[in-house]
């Protein structure tokens, strides 16, 4: 492949992932609506809406733009940027099919698991640079939150590199060729739940959205930002969960490989339902507190991880 | 010119760039922010000299983790308003001295070294498996020192969370 041709693929799969994360905000309001017994977006695009996500984007990018004159401008205006492009990266390392891939090296999985870890500084920096009590504190609980949940989503993001021995995503789809990762018994299963609730704190999602938390911090680190700003964290954070979805399709649900044929249509399929179930989850729990949400973390997450690869590893050496 | 050496050039300014502006930030978030710039600028060196396992982990290792305990610290000790950073330059010509004199020596070493020669001259063969060679040294080869090490490290958390407690109480009563 030649790099014009890469250059290319980039540029396309880029303006795929924002039209369809402009839809998924379009599919989260109207699933949030029927859970809810509303109907969600109509007028705009009868019927159903559809139109909706391209006046809400037309909206953000028309609205005047404002920096606090007491905030730390360069770092006020890097954050956005930041968040955006760290959670864009992820895709670049994530096959979309059996043997498509944006840049294909055997070390995709570690890849993945350290650019994710990058969001969390530009959410640091926009909790910090805007000069605002309640942002300072949502960073604050981000950075902490953060620190904490990323041992237990790295120990359990291991299991199926154990069971497929490789950090290629490549290989880990083909090991799970006839049996996925999420029905080993117990192991597989462990795994996939504990991932979820880790990768839900990694992307401040409900129930553990505690740096955002509209009730006590009026929506925390962005509440100093406006108009495209404010939009590039909202669409960091629907790229980020877009991402999780997809990472769990690969890893646990056999990405591509499916009954009747094999393909890119089944990652699309299982990433929605993946996706759907999150949203499900956001809307049917209450927040936690931060108490609870650490204990969540190193009394319950991180032990049982640590034990789960443990068995992982017993396995496949008692089976290869 | 190639992609390669305007990577490189562009890297590399950069790199001096955001390392200087860590010396140079009154404020001591932004040096962190540049730290974190200039080590993942230094990943992407990696990657162009064809270390992939190394780069990544650099950015788990020292662009997530260390940087975001940089910035934890930060704000669990002081330097959390916007304050800025005051006195922080006086010994800039001695300072100065000494890091251009270390920045010579490398390059001299490198230079002459006919060790680092060589090995700059050799090409790795694109199929070693960097990560499983290394995992294997690691997990077999060299297991008893890897888990003394792991130990140790327990053991220092272990002390560093003693300490901690211990300060507590004594200011409590």
């Amino acid at each position: 492949m030649t790099s014009t041709e890469n250059i290319a693929q980039g540029i396309i799969l880029l303006g795929a992932i924002l039209l369809i994360v402009t839809y998924l905000t379009w599919l989260e309001r109207k699933f949030a609506a029927r859970l809810q017994s509303r109907i969600g977006p109509y007028w705009v695009g009868r019927p159903h809406g559809w139109l909706q996500p391209i006046a809400d984007a037309l909206k953000l990018l028309i609205k005047e733009d404002i920096t606090p004159s007491k905030s730390d401008r360069f770092l006020f205006n890097l954050a956005p940027v930041w968040v955006v492009v760290t959670s864009l990266l992820g895709f670049a390392f994530l096959p979309l099919t059996a043997s498509w891939v944006l840049v294909n090296i055997d070390l995709g999985l570690l890849y993945f698991s350290a650019i994710g870890s990058l969001i969390v500084i530009g959410i640091f920096i926009a909790g910090w640079a805007s000069n605002n009590k309640y942002a300072l504190i949502s960073a604050l609980r981000a950075a902490a939150q953060v620190v904490a949940y990323e041992v237990p989503l790295l120990l359990s993001l291991l299991v199926p590199a154990v069971f497929a021995g490789s950090l290629d995503f490549q290989d880990i789809i083909r090991a799970q060729d006839g049996h996925w990762f999420i029905l080993f018994p117990v192991v597989g299963q462990i795994s996939f739940l504990t991932f979820l609730l880790a990768a839900l704190a990694e992307g401040n999602r409900i129930p553990f959205d505690l740096s955002e938390a509209e009730s006590e911090l009026v929506a925390g680190f962005n509440v100093e930002y406006s108009g495209m700003k404010f939009a590039y964290f909202y669409l960091a954070e629907y790229v980020h969960l877009l991402a999780a979805s997809l990472l769990v399709s690969i890893l646990f649900l056999g990405g591509p490989l499916g009954p009747f044929f094999s393909g890119g249509v089944w990652v699309a399929i299982k990433t929605l339902l993946v996706f759907l179930g999150v949203l499900w989850i956001r809307w049917s729990f209450l927040r936690v507190r931060i108490d609870q949400l650490m204990m969540l973390n190193w009394k319950v997450l991180t032990p049982l991880t640590l034990v789960n690869l443990l068995l992982a590893g017993l396995w496949v050496s008692l089976n290869g | 010119m190639n992609g390669e050496t305007i990577a490189f050039w562009v890297l590399s300014l950069g790199l001096v760039v955001s390392s200087i502006a860590v010396v140079f930030s009154k404020r001591l978030l932004r040096s962190a922010i540049f730290l974190a710039l200039s080590l993942l600028l230094t990943a992407f060196f990696y990657i162009s000299f064809g270390a992939e396992l190394l780069a990544g982990i650099q950015i788990l290792l020292y662009t997530g983790g260390v940087i975001t305990l940089i910035v934890f610290v930060i704000l669990l000790t002081e330097g959390i308003e916007m304050k800025k950073l005051e006195e922080t330059h006086r010994g800039i010509v001695p300072a100065l001295l000494a890091s251009s004199l270390f920045f010579f020596m490398l390059v001299y070493y490198t230079w002459t070294s006919p060790k680092v020669r060589s090995l700059a001259a050799s090409t790795p063969s694109s199929k070693f498996n960097v990560s499983k060679f290394l995992s294997e040294s690691l997990f077999q080869e060299w297991v008893l020192p890897f888990e003394v090490l792991s130990l140790l490290l327990l053991a220092a958390i272990v002390g560093a969370l003693v300490l901690a407690r211990r300060e507590r109480k004594e200011g409590e009563t």
